[in-house]
Formats: C-alpha cells, sequence, structure tokens
C-alpha cells in the first residue's frame, strides 16, 4: 500500500515539472556531460572508463626505506584494483635509472611512467614526456602551490613534464649525545662550528667523513657547503655558468681545511655507502647523508642512535652567506609512447595528492614539494623527536643548477661529479687556482656543449 | 766385489744423492709454492671474505674495533633466510641458469660451423673476416645497449629473460667463433682428407672425425659462453626490469643495494651460493679447457 501511494506521489510530482524547471534541469544535465571528460573522476574514486581494463607500468627505484617498495606497490596495485587497472611496479637501483630510461626511449617501449632519482633530466628527455601541466595545476592549488625547486626539476619553458614526487633530505648527523658533550663543542648552528667540531674530533679519535669521490653523496654535500658560501651554479635562466666567482674560492678553501684539519684520506675512496658504515661504526663525529643513515642504526645500534641528532637548529648550519641544504630531488614522467597515458595521469594525481601516505610509509623520508603539508606537525616527522627538524626543511632545500633550474648541462656537471674532482685536486694539490681552472673549464664546456 | 762408498760413517753415495734429489726437488717444490702463494692468496681473499660475510651479523661486520677477519660473534643464516624469504633469488637462479644453458647452445650450434667454416674453408678474405668477428667483440656493451634496445622492442621481449637469451649470442658468437677457428687450426687436414677419400662428405667428415676430436675447444667455447652470459649486468638492467625475470647479477644489484643501504651479508650469499658450486663445476672440467684455450691461442 505504501508503496504504491509513493508511486502515485512520485507520478504527480512528475506531471507537476514546470517548463522552466524542465529547461533548467535539461540544461544543467548537458552541461555536465559536456564536462565530464575535462574533470578528473579518479579523484572521487572513479576511474574514467577509458582506463578500465587497461594495464599500467611503473618503473622506480628501489627505496632506501625498504618497507616503502613493499607499501608502494600495495598503494599502486590497490588502485589498479579500485579502477580495474592492472597494475605493475619495477624497482631497480637507483644508480642504474638513467641507463635504463635511455635504453626504453631508444626502444620506444618500456613503462607508462618512470622516475628520475638525484640525476634530473627533465631538459633533456622534456620532448618525449607528457605534458602533465594540468595534473600539477591541479596538485598544486590543492595544497598551497608547489615549492619553488619543484618547477626547477620538473619544468621547462612553463610547462610541467614531470611530477614532482618527494626530496630526500641531507642533514646532519651529529654526535650531540655523547661526543659533543664531552668535547664541550659549539652547537653545529654553522660551518665554522662544525670545521671546530671535525678538528677535535680527528684529535680524539672521531674524524668527521664527507665523501669527495665519485658518489651522489659527494654531490649533494659539498654543494650545500658551497651555496652555504655562495656560490652559484648558473644564472637564473640556467644558460649562462656562474661557478668562476670569489665565492667558489671561499667555498674551495673553506672545505680544503674542513677535510684537512677534520677528516681521514679514505674519504676519497668513499662511495654512497661509507658515510653510513663510518656512521654506523661508531668512530665518525657527524656526517652528512640522507635518513637512511639514522633508520640503518635505529634498530641493530640503539646507543649510537641515541646520541645521534639530525639537523641543526634552523636546519641547516650557516655558511659565509646562508643557510643551504641540497636534496636529491625525485620526479615521475609519463613516456610519450606509453599505450595508457590517461592511466598514468590518473594514477599520478591520486598518488600526487597522497603525501600522507609517501612521508608515512616512508618513516619520513620522502619530503613533500607541496606547501600546504609543510603545517606543522607533519605526519611522521612530526610525531618523531630525531626529525622533527626535517618540517623546516623547505626554507633551506635547494637543488643542483641553484639558482637556475636543474638543466641538462647542470644534471651533467653533477653526474661527471666535477665538484668532488674540483676539490679532490685542491685537496691534492694545494694549487687553488689551478683545480678551479681545471673545473670550470670541465663546466663551460658541457654548458657549450648543449648550446650548440 | 763391489765396493760401497761411503762420505761419512754408514753413509752410501746413492743414498745420499737420493736425499739430495729429495732436497733439491723440495727446495723446488717450495719456492714453486711461495711464488703461487700470494696469487693463491689474490685469488682465494674475496671468496674467503664472501663466504665470511655471508655468516656473520651485521654489527659484526661493521665493527671496526675488532680483527675482521674472523668471527666475533656466533655465525648467522639470517642473510640466506633474507635471500630466499625476502627476495625472488629462487627466480633469479633459475632465470640465470635457463640464460645461460640456452645461450650456450646457441653459441655452440653457431660458433662451431663458424669457426670452422674460417679456419677450413677456403673463404676469400677468412682471416680479415675472423679479425671483424673478434673486433665485434671488443665494443663495449655501453655503446652497443642503446641501438639493441631498439631491436628488443622489435621482437616484443622486452622485459623478459628471452631478450637476454637473444641478446647475449651478439658477444658470445663473436668471441667463441674467434676461439674456435684458432682451435680447429690445430687440427691436421689429413685426419679430414683421409674420411673424404673413405667416401664421407665434408659435412660427414667433420662430424666423424673433427668433433670427435674438438671436445676441448668447444668445451671451451661453453665455458665461456656460460660465464659470460652468468656476468652480465648492462645489458639485463636495460632490457630487463620484472623482478621475477631478472638473472641473479641484476637481481642482487636492485634488491639488495639500496641507494646507500647495502645488505652486505645477503650479497654476499647471493653472490656464494652460484659462485662456489660453478667453480666447483669447472674444476672438473679445467684441464679440457687449458687444452681448448691454449690451443685456440697459438693459431
Amino acid at each position: 500500500m505504501a508503496r504504491q501511494a509513493a508511486r502515485r506521489s512520485r507520478a504527480r510530482s512528475d506531471r507537476s515539472m514546470t517548463r522552466r524547471q524542465f529547461l533548467s534541469t535539461a540544461s544543467a544535465g548537458v552541461a555536465g556531460a559536456a564536462l565530464l571528460p575535462l574533470t578528473a573522476p579518479w579523484t572521487a574514486g572513479a576511474a574514467p572508463a577509458q582506463i578500465r581494463g587497461s594495464s599500467l607500468r611503473i618503473l622506480t627505484w628501489s627505496h632506501f626505506v625498504p618497507a616503502y617498495d613493499t607499501a608502494f606497490d600495495k598503494y599502486a596495485n590497490d588502485w589498479g584494483v579500485a579502477n580495474d587497472v592492472t597494475v605493475r611496479v619495477d624497482h631497480i637501483n637507483i644508480d642504474d635509472l638513467p641507463a635504463r630510461v635511455a635504453a626504453e626511449l631508444s626502444a620506444g617501449a618500456g613503462h607508462d611512467i618512470i622516475q628520475q632519482n638525484g640525476v634530473i633530466q627533465t631538459t633533456l628527455y622534456y620532448q618525449h614526456w607528457v605534458d602533465v601541466s594540468d595534473v600539477t595545476q591541479k596538485l598544486g592549488q590543492d595544497a598551497g602551490g608547489w615549492l619553488p625547486m619543484a618547477e626547477n626539476v620538473a619544468a621547462v619553458k612553463g610547462q610541467w613534464y614531470a611530477v614532482p614526487e618527494f626530496y630526500i633530505p641531507q642533514p646532519i648527523m651529529w654526535r650531540a649525545g655523547d661526543l659533543w658533550k664531552q668535547y664541550n663543542l659549539p652547537e653545529p648552528t654553522t660551518w665554522d662550528n662544525l670545521r671546530t667540531a671535525a678538528r677535535v674530533g680527528k684529535s680524539k679519535g672521531h674524524p668527521a667523513g664527507f665523501a669527495i669521490s665519485h658518489c651522489n653523496d659527494a654531490n649533494h654535500n659539498w654543494r650545500a657547503v658551497f651555496y652555504a658560501f655562495g656560490v652559484q651554479e648558473a644564472d637564473p635562466t640556467g644558460r649562462e655558468v656562474r661557478w668562476d666567482s670569489k665565492a667558489l674560492r671561499d667555498a674551495m678553501k673553506f672545505s680544503r681545511a674542513l677535510w684537512s684539519e677534520g677528516m681521514t684520506s679514505e674519504v676519497f675512496s668513499w662511495d654512497n655507502v661509507s658515510d653510513n658504515r663510518y656512521l654506523d661504526s661508531g668512530v665518525a663525529i657527524y656526517i652528512h647523508d640522507a635518513l637512511s643513515s639514522l633508520r640503518s642504526i635505529q634498530d641493530s645500534n640503539p646507543t649510537l642512535y641515541a646520541n645521534c641528532n639530525v639537523g641543526v637548529p634552523g636546519a641547516e648550519p650557516i655558511g659565509s652567506v646562508r643557510r643551504a641544504a641540497v636534496v636529491d630531488p625525485t620526479i615521475l614522467a609519463i613516456w610519450k609512447f606509453s599505450k595508457n597515458i590517461p592511466a598514468a595521469k590518473a594514477f599520478l594525481e591520486h598518488y600526487g595528492a597522497d603525501v600522507n601516505f609517501s612521508l608515512t610509509a616512508s618513516k619520513g623520508y620522502n619530503m613533500p614539494y607541496l606547501k600546504s603539508w609543510y603545517k606543522k606537525p607533519m605526519p611522521s616527522l612530526g610525531s618523531d623527536p630525531k626529525v622533527t627538524i626535517l618540517q623546516d626543511w623547505d626554507k633551506v632545500a635547494l637543488v643542483f643548477g641553484y639558482p637556475g633550474p636543474a638543466t641538462a648541462p647542470a644534471a651533467e656537471v653533477l653526474s661527471t661529479f666535477v665538484l668532488p674532482d674540483m676539490l679532490a685536486r685542491y685537496c691534492h694539490s694545494n694549487d687553488l687556482e689551478g683545480s678551479i681552472k681545471w673545473g670550470v673549464g670541465q663546466i663551460k664546456g658541457i654548458y657549450a656543449k648543449y648550446k650548440s | 766385489m763391489n765396493t760401497v762408498h761411503t762420505l761419512g760413517p754408514g753413509l752410501p753415495v746413492a743414498q745420499h744423492a737420493t736425499r739430495q734429489a729429495h732436497a733439491r726437488a723440495a727446495r723446488r717444490r717450495l719456492l714453486v709454492y711461495l711464488g703461487l702463494t700470494p696469487f693463491v692468496i689474490i685469488a682465494v681473499f674475496p671468496v674467503f671474505w664472501m663466504a665470511i660475510t655471508s655468516f656473520k651479523t651485521d654489527a659484526d661486520l661493521v665493527n671496526p674495533a675488532v680483527f675482521p677477519f674472523w668471527f666475533h660473534q656466533p655465525p648467522t643464516l639470517e642473510h640466506f633466510t633474507y635471500l630466499f624469504q625476502h627476495t625472488y633469488y629462487g627466480d633469479w637462479i633459475f632465470n640465470t641458469l635457463t640464460i645461460a644453458v640456452l645461450v650456450s647452445i646457441i653459441t655452440l650450434l653457431t660458433a662451431v660451423p663458424a669457426g670452422y667454416a674460417l679456419a677450413r674453408v677456403a673463404l676469400p678474405a677468412a682471416e680479415k673476416l675472423g679479425i671483424g668477428i673478434f673486433c665485434a667483440y671488443l665494443i663495449p656493451p655501453i655503446l652497443l645497449f642503446i641501438p639493441l634496445s631498439r631491436i628488443v622492442a622489435l621482437t616484443h621481449l622486452i622485459d623478459t629473460k628471452w631478450a637476454l637469451v637473444v641478446i647475449y649470442p651478439t658477444f658470445t658468437i663473436p668471441f667463441c667463433t674467434w676461439l674456435l677457428s684458432g682451435f680447429f687450426k690445430t687440427i691436421p687436414a689429413e685426419i679430414e682428407e683421409a674420411a673424404q677419400v673413405d667416401g664421407c662428405g665434408r659435412l660427414a667428415a667433420f662430424v666423424r672425425t673433427v668433433v670427435p676430436v674438438s671436445w676441448a675447444g668447444m668445451l671451451t667455447a661453453v665455458i665461456f659462453a656460460f660465464t659470460l652470459s652468468m656476468q652480465d649486468f648492462l645489458y639485463s638492467l636495460a632490457f630487463v626490469s620484472v623482478s621475477d625475470q631478472k638473472p641473479i647479477p641484476l637481481g642482487v644489484a636492485t634488491d639488495l643495494m639500496r641507494g646507500d643501504v647495502y645488505f652486505w651479508g645477503s650479497l654476499m650469499a647471493g653472490a656464494l651460493l652460484v659462485g662456489v658450486p660453478v667453480a666447483i663445476l669447472y674444476s672438473f672440467f679445467l684441464d679440457q679447457f687449458i687444452t681448448g684455450i691454449t690451443s685456440a691461442a697459438i693459431k
């Protein structure tokens, strides 16, 4: 009876619709249908019809926090299940990504989404990558905009060809709990104080350790020092070389003194893992490295872990000019040869917005490029007193190529280790001008190659 | 009546001479072993290091306060457990063996007739062709992987182990052809001619007379092809990124080296598990291997 009454009532209601109501309802329906393809339905959890039943392949690094790989694979798979997309994630070593990316470009086949990590080659590959400005614009709008360096690594001529994924901070890990107190050292808020600490530490059998060799750590550690002393790699457009300067000479002199007074010659043979081992061995008074070095002692050496502080007040030590933290950026790009660009874009939009997952699953390792995520307390970082300082990293974070973007020549200067080689020459020869002449010559040669 | 000459009370000359000969032989042996010792240490040390690292705890491994070449904490199997429970190590072993066996077969099937043709058939410019083939082997993979990736894409084998079965012969065949060509030149042509006089064609003469005396050369070619296939990294990196399709060198480098975090124990365990059995297997064929490589080298 009640059901019949309801049906009668609905029939009356239909009959009583006015012409105006009919027209406005119909107009809204037509407008909605027209706008439907322009919206991103996957953000509401529903995949666009064209990606259903498709497949998506993602190439990314073997994360320094192994648990993140497991979490990310599941995350991608769950998104795939929810959107009826078969997702597969492949992981390779960070140092091997450039070779694999080059092979995929040559083959015109491989993954749909690829990651670049550390060595960013956006300006080299952007013509082969899909313009994702629509995705980055939406992500930026929803999260208070991007940190300035995000555009430096992901955009070319105002168009975004990659989604900035996260960056890896490299703070000072210093023995605040034991050695600093024992030797009554000044707080390491400046590079001069760190030089003092290294000198005292070395005399007591606890030298500091920064690689001066062909490894990623050497690149970002010494760039942090150099930028703090005012070194600029290029002009803001990234076209003109600006290495040769008084600031470079000051930075080189300071760096050589830091090495000779406070480190040993073994740093010339170090790889990326050496400083982790050095911290783990209990010898180092401080290192300058990613959180992985701290995480690797958290369970194996809890006493050492307890004695280590991460970062310094003000985030990074100040040099003669500024504070500067040089980070390893990561970006995600879509190949133009991808057979499933809509699904790739859909995934990037979904994953790019989920900073909470990235920060939490990586235990604070993956630092966001999106501004609103720096509201304290940040996920994971805010609840761990050991790493709360990283919540201020957005204020000091820079990437290679500074103050210009991470251009192809800047990436080549990075990947050919010109800076550590130039410093090593100076350390060995004590010939400042000769070392700078060699290094700047190499850099100018690289930039000239890209201009021609 | 025989006279026994003595040098001292009750010491016959013959006995003394024998002792001197033994002493000389012992001295000689001692010198030989002394000369060999540094080489043996250099060769065995990495294996020794690999073995003890495989069973050391991480804390023991990085402790700078202790003698590094022995255990200071009880040995552990945790690195082996990690290998099999948290990586695709079993798949990597299977893939590596599959690739190495198939590449060896393809190489042998191709390089034997090619090497024979270069050595025996009076091809115009055969020698220059042989040098050219060998030079092809010398082109570094870092230059070749980009153009080869296009070929792999055309075959639609990218990201499968079969891509490597197709690609590896590009460097195993040139080397083994050159090796076998040298080896075939050491075999007297008369035995084939005798077979042909008895009614064999060239193919039958080759199969019935040359092949039976060429096992050492062919075994050497197989060992080279097998070894080269097992140790490649760059091509597997460029063409295979799927975890369960990777061979061992790529798999361990991907899953056990995470930027600046190296799983040293598991890395060494992974290398030990495949390195030692293969070394033992090779030792059975050592004589044939030496015969094969030296025969090829002198021609």
